[in-house]
């Protein structure tokens, strides 16, 4: 433990040095020449790192805050890089009734770091470890559950001020580290194997009490809590309202119409049908439900429907076909015997309909229709549902807002582990 | 209540109301292959990609 000074002067360039982070710092370095100064022998000279870029933050030695209801100031900067590609600083701040904490930027988002020597199961975990397991290792801690999230190899870029351990510029750190839902542990694989616990605190509350006004982060941050929206919950319970009376509207609509018997008339034979068709409303659409008994075949079925006056309303032409069989011990059918034609009415009266089946054939071939008289049943107001439908999905979206979020951010908080199932 | 929430209430059912006449009144409910001859329309069967023997 050094002595308690105020203020020291570097042996290297003769700066006054303010000390200010309690009497477990070990290592000083000079805010003016970068000298690293042993503050627990007398402030030797141990190296000295010239014009050194800086990291970009904007908080400076010195500069107090307050997090997590404690007041702490920063006593050292220390610029992190991991293959030259990922840069962060970590500020270390000093409370005398707290000790010692990180303050970490990175990407514009602050995390809060503490020495964790609670209990935690498995008590470590290595690399060697991560690379064998099959699945994400998990440890438990905190009564949470950490799952794993990345491995990280990084470099000292840049230091001053002062630090509760042996830091130097050019030392590298690998860490692990492990995810709940609002912290992470960080295990550090050197040969002291110390254990953090970082939180994600108040971002514009603690700025504000350093005294800066930062601009707010673009990317979610892994530890980055899921802000939820003021009306968020309103919307989701209306959602769910709608998503009822969606439901209950489109179970009724599915069943509305009304049968109509056709008048079959005697003329036609064979697998032909005449019919007249006693519409008598213009509200939603006419169903011609045609039913045939095509088994392992097929059948093209021309149908013509003219209206009150004689015009043809339309024609057209359905294939019908069911297929049927047992594979390797399993039943399969596929295709249908059944076919609907959904007109709209332009007047309320008697259509015509006529109806023939002029091709078909058993199996894949074209051998001629191979089946009996088609029949008819015929419904009118038939309603189109399939508004209703998307208006039960959309209230579906929106009572399901809350978790869709959820998902949407843990799959952002989540994208930047490590992890590979190969 | 503030603005917001009365306006999702009334867009709410707005929606639902909408897309119960457009389902009534069978908007868009037409098949779409009206007016479609056999001649154009069939190539005969057209299950042959599926797994029939």
């Amino acid at each position: 433990m050094r002595a308690e000074v105020a203020e020291v002067a570097c042996p290297n360039c003769g700066v006054g040095l303010k000390a200010l982070g309690g009497g477990r710092v070990v290592i000083q370095v000079c805010t003016h020449c970068g000298s690293a100064l042993d503050a627990v022998d007398n402030f030797r000279l141990l190296k000295t790192h010239a014009e050194l870029p800086r990291p970009d933050t904007p908080l400076k030695l010195g500069d107090k805050g307050r997090i997590q209801g404690v007041d702490w100031v920063v006593i050292g900067i220390l610029g992190w890089s991991e293959a030259k590609r990922w840069t962060w600083t970590d500020h270390q701040l000093y409370s005398p009734s707290h000790g010692y904490a990180w303050l970490t930027l990175e990407e514009g988002h602050l995390i809060f770091s503490r020495a964790w020597r609670g209990a935690m199961s498995p008590t470590w975990m290595t690399e060697r470890g991560i690379e064998t397991a099959e699945k994400p290792p998990e440890i438990a801690a905190r009564g949470q559950s950490y799952r794993y999230y990345e491995t990280t190899d990084a470099k000292v870029t840049f230091a001053e001020g002062e630090f509760s351990w042996a830091v130097m510029v050019g030392d590298r750190s690998k860490t692990l580290s492990f995810m709940s839902t609002d912290a992470m542990l960080t295990l550090d694989q050197g040969p002291e194997r110390e254990v953090e616990i970082s939180t994600y605190p108040p971002q514009a509350e603690t700025w504000a009490s350093f005294g800066i006004k930062a601009a707010a982060p673009l990317r979610v941050h892994p530890l980055q809590p899921r802000r939820v929206w003021r009306d968020e919950r309103f919307l989701s319970g209306l959602g769910a309202v709608a998503t009822l009376v969606a439901t209950l509207a489109w179970g009724v609509l599915q069943s509305q119409g009304n049968w109509v018997e056709p008048r079959v008339l005697p003329k036609a034979g064979g697998l032909e049908v005449e019919a007249e068709l006693p519409i008598t409303t213009t509200t939603g659409v006419v169903e011609l439900r045609i039913r045939t008994d095509v088994y392992n075949a097929w059948a093209g079925i021309e149908t013509e429907v003219t209206d009150p006056s004689g015009t043809v309303l339309f024609q057209n032409a359905r294939e019908v076909g069911y297929y049927a069989g047992i594979e390797d011990g399993e039943s399969w059918s596929e295709g249908s015997q059944v076919t609907s034609i959904y007109f709209r009415p332009t007047e309320a009266g008697d259509y015509g309909l006529s109806l023939s089946v002029p091709e078909g054939g058993a199996g894949e071939g074209a051998g001629g229709p191979s089946l009996s008289r088609p029949s008819l049943t015929v419904y009118e107001g038939r309603a189109a549902s399939m508004w209703m439908l998307m208006a039960l999905v959309l209230s579906a979206l929106m009572a399901g807002l809350p978790l869709i979020r959820d998902w949407l951010h843990n799959r952002a908080r989540w994208r930047g582990s490590d992890w590979s199932d190969d | 209540m503030n603005l917001f929430r009365l306006v999702m209430i009334i867009a709410t059912a707005g929606t639902l109301s909408g897309a119960w006449w457009l389902s009534v009144n069978g908007v868009g409910g037409e098949s779409s292959d009206l007016d479609r001859s056999l001649r154009t329309g069939s190539g005969g069967n057209t299950f042959s990609n599926s797994s029939v023997k």
